[in-house]
Parts: structure tokens; sequence; C-alpha cells
């Protein structure tokens, strides 16, 4: 794979007891990439993400980010900036905004010490790239569930990240501001040159902003560029049969019924890879 | 005031300030994390170890501490093992060290044990020892939350990340069942086992209706323990009742003030 790979994936596998998440997944994505994963609930996405990060070890395959693997993987912490899915959070916990973004910097200030004023400018200026710089001393509890999204990127940014994770940042934010969080996001990838790594099952939105797109259901079933990854056998693959697809613009739209988003998949249903990866 | 010429009303007082503020200190992450059942089950498991002490013949305080971390710890390890659920593994080992404790002391006929003490607490058998224990422990509690005050928040706020952030998220969680363990045994002679663990919830229940951050609210949450202790133990020399249910009450009627006034207002989808 290329040096300038910032994660690489090789056949990682994950189950939990009985329950397989990941399966032989071969994945790479390079430095300044915006890559969305899609694919439907119980599909292995915020797994993957939870591989990325060194929480889940996988049974089998290697996980590089960074060019580290397995013990020294660690030393990524500080690199990588995780959003979690907003519905994590309890909303009534008496926390105001700028404390919360703090915590992005608590691993690097030393036991028995707190944020100094440092941290709290590079705190300022993170909820400022997130436009949230007024509501600064606001309880988290008075927030919008898209204000709340907002704070948690900021949280992720304040510690300088390279690399950002950001699980289902759309789930449970109105549609109306939808469009300004992807703006968001897509703007922190131009200006900052993060890489991005976005879950989401929603596939028509993300295809308008990444520059990759990768379907999963426990296995990776296709990866590339939008137009090409998405198809009507990968979405088929990805989603089930019974998904149905509205073909206007350049992405097919989704309709799944909900009984079938987690199906068994069978073996070599990836075949309808449009391009790469699955050689690896 | 007059009662505390009394040098044991001295002492009461000094160890029911102590015990107030420890207890609403530790509340604060008891229900924030939703720990309320888990200290309930530790103050009941400390019967076992007192009555262990006597047994034995160990320091009683010393006995409940050792006991009282055991179960705390075992509470923790066998829910990790995922085959029964938290609440479970509470409900078993709640029951099984009480029981343990009634066999002892089913055992010891001729000691005079006295049983009511431990259960409801008896505040003015608190002795110079029994004060000097609850200094000790109390500022080892004070000096962990001081320490780990901002690993203790994340984990409580939000473990997620502070595994993301490789931040030793199990180990924390134990250091606070050892802490709500301490919190626990020091406090079993003053308010008894029985209302321990309403002493350890409610000035924090109180606090979290009115407090809009975190550090204000245990701030806020350590002045109504503390508050409640002395008021409760001024109401129970004056209406000669039991001091630990008098503190206990008092905390309870300020939760109800702050629960009326709250600002809380209903969370925003």
């Amino acid at each position: 794979m290329s040096s300038t790979a910032v994660v690489e994936l090789e056949h990682v596998s994950v189950s939990f007891g009985p329950v397989v998440a990941l399966e032989d997944v071969t994945l790479s994505v390079e430095q300044g990439e915006f890559l969305g994963v899609v694919g439907p609930n119980g599909a292995g996405k915020t797994t993957l993400l939870e591989v990325i990060l060194g929480v889940v070890k996988p049974d089998s395959g290697v996980v590089r980010v960074f060019g580290r693997s397995g013990d020294e993987a660690g030393g990524n912490a500080h690199r990588i900036g995780y959003v979690p899915q907003v519905s994590t959070l309890d909303a009534r916990f008496p926390i105001r905004v700028l404390e919360v973004v703090l915590m992005g910097r608590y691993d690097q200030i030393g036991l028995g010490r707190l944020p100094g004023k440092q941290d709290r400018l590079l705190a300022l200026d993170a909820l400022r790239s997130v436009r949230m710089e007024a509501l600064e001393k606001r309880p988290i509890g008075q927030l919008s569930s898209g204000q709340r999204q907002r704070v948690l990127i900021a949280r992720a940014l304040v510690g300088k990240p390279e690399l950002l994770l950001l699980d289902e940042p759309m789930t449970g934010v109105d549609a109306s501001v939808r469009e300004t969080l992807y703006d968001l996001v897509n703007e922190l990838h131009r200006e900052m040159g993060l890489t991005i790594i976005l879950v989401s099952h929603d596939l028509s939105v993300v295809s308008k902003y990444v520059d990759k797109v990768a379907c999963m259901n426990r296995r990776l079933v296709a990866h590339g560029l939008p137009r090409e990854a998405v198809g009507p056998e990968m979405l088929a693959a990805t989603y089930g049969d019974s998904a149905m697809f509205f073909a206007h613009g350049d992405v097919p739209h989704l309709v799944v019924e909900p009984g079938c988003l987690v199906r068994e998949m069978e073996d070599g249903s990836g075949e309808g890879d449009p391009d790469e990866e699955e050689g690896h | 005031m007059s009662i505390l010429q009394y040098a044991f009303m001295q002492r009461a007082l000094v160890a029911a300030v102590l015990i107030g503020a420890i207890c609403a200190l530790i509340g604060v992450y008891v229900v924030l994390r939703g720990l309320a059942f888990i200290g309930s089950g530790i103050a009941h498991a400390s019967f076992g170890g007192v009555a262990l002490g006597y047994l034995v013949g160990w320091n009683l305080m010393l006995s409940a501490l050792g006991f009282c971390l055991l179960v705390a710890f075992g509470i923790g390890w066998v829910s990790r093992q995922g085959k029964v659920r938290e609440d479970t593994a509470i409900g078993v080992f709640f029951s099984s060290t009480m029981a343990l404790g009634i066999l002892i002391i089913g055992l010891l006929h001729g000691y005079n044990i006295d049983l009511f003490g431990y259960l409801f607490g008896s505040i003015l058998a608190v002795t110079q020892g029994d004060l000097w224990w609850t200094i000790g422990l109390g500022l080892v509690v004070v000096a962990v939350v001081g320490v780990f005050y901002k690993e203790l928040l994340l984990v409580t706020f939000d473990p997620g990340i502070a595994r993301a952030m490789r931040m030793p998220v199990d180990a924390l969680h134990f250091l606070l069942l050892g802490l709500l363990a301490i919190t626990v045994v020091v406090s079993i002679k003053v308010v008894g086992i029985v209302l321990v663990s309403a002493l350890i919830v409610t000035p924090a229940a109180a606090a979290y209706q009115w407090a809009e951050d975190f550090l204000p609210m245990m701030g806020l949450s350590v002045a109504i323990g503390i508050f409640s202790a002395i008021a409760g133990l001024f109401l129970s020399y004056w209406l000669n009742t039991a001091s630990g249910a008098s503190i206990v009450l008092v905390s309870t009627l300020v939760f109800f003030c702050a629960l009326a006034t709250s600002r809380k207002r209903r969370v925003r989808g």
C-alpha cells in the first residue's frame, strides 16, 4: 500500500462472542482523504471506528494507523479526534460547553492538574471553528442536538488531530441543520487538511461530500469514488434485496424496509465491486 | 451554644460534618453514574464485615473496610464478566453478605453487640478513635478525588471518549468503587448501614436539580451534606431522636425543596 496511508486494515475480522461485527475487511485511507462509510445498522461501522481507535482489538488481521500497529498504536491517541454518536451523551449532565471541549485536552494535562489558560484558549479556538464560541457558557442540556454535535466536534478538534472519526454525526439532527453540519465537516476537511472518516447510514447525502465511499455489511462490499462504488448491485449487497432505489442525481436514493436492514449475506456478495480493494 | 460544652457532642458534630461532606462529595459520582444501588449494596455488605471483625477480634473499622472493598470489587468484577447484569450481581452480594453477618452474630451468643447502633447509627457513641479514622480516610477520599478530578469527570460523563483517549477506564471505575466503599465504612457508625446510602445520594440529587456545571454541583452537594449534618444533629439533640435518621430527613427536605424550585429545564431533543 502507498506510504501516505493514514489507516490501513488488512483482512481484519472482529467478533463479539457469536456475533460477527467485521469480517475480512481490507481498507486503506490516504492522508487528506474524506471517506464515507455507509451501511445498515449492525453492519459493523462503529466497530470499524473502534478498531481504528485501538479500543477494539481485531481477532485476526492487521490494523496500522499512522504506520503503527498493535501495542505501539497507543501513541496515536492524541493524533485521532473521535466524535461519538451524540445520543451516547447524557444531555442532563450538569456541564457547560467550554468544559466539554476542554475534555479533549485532558490526556495532555498531567495528573492532578486542571486545564490552564492555554487550554482554554485552544478550546475557544476549537469552538470558533464550529461557530459555537458564543455559547461557551451554556449548559449542554440547553443546546439543540445539532449544537451538541458541534460541541462534540470541537472537543475532537481541540487535541489538534490529524485524523477525525465521526460516528453518525447526523443522527437526531434536524434535516434543516444537516446540510450546515456537512458543510462544516467539509470545511474542516478542506481548510485543515484533516483526514476524515465519517460513518453514516445516510448514503445519498454522504455521497455528495466525500472523496470515497466504503459500503459495509460486516464485509467491505464496495470501496471507491461515490459514483463508481454506489450502484444498484452494491446497494442490494449492502442493504439486502428488499431495498428499493430511486435514481436521480449522481447517486441513487435508497428506501429500505426496516425489517430487512440486517440480513444474512452470502459469501461473495461483494462481487459487484466496480473497483479496487477486494484484491488485496 | 451550650450543648457544645459536652465533649461527646463536639465529637459528634465534627464526625457528622466530615461524613456529611465526604458522602456528598462521592454522591456526585454516584448520582451521575447511576451507582446508587451499588452504594446501598456495599453498605449492607459492611454488616458482614463488622460481624467478621467481632468474630476474629480485629479492628471493626478495618475489617469492615477490607470486606467492603472486597465486595465492591467483587461486584465490579462479576458484572464485567458479562454473565450477569450488574444489578443482579449487587443483589446477590448484598443479601449474602448480610446473611453472613447475621449468621456470625448468631454464633457469637454471649457477645453484647450494639446491632441497632450499626443498623441505624449512633452518633453519640463516636469515640476519639473513630474520629481519627474518619479524618484519615476522609482525607484519602478528598485527596484521590482531587488528584483524579479530570479523569473521574471524563469517565463519568463520557466513558466512550475516555476509552478512545486511552484512559484506564476500568481502573478508574474500580477506583470509584473503592472510594465508595471507604465512604460507606466511615459513615456507618454515625448514620447506620441502612441509612448511609441516603446520605450519599440525597445531597447530590438535590444539587443536581440546581447546578448547571459539574464543579458547582460538587460544591453545592457538599454544602447541602454539611448543612444536613449540622441541622440534623441539633434537631436530634433537641427532639431526642436518632441522629442518623434526623440528618437523612433534613437532606431529604432539601432535596424536595430543590425539586420544587429546580431551574433544570426539560432537555431539548
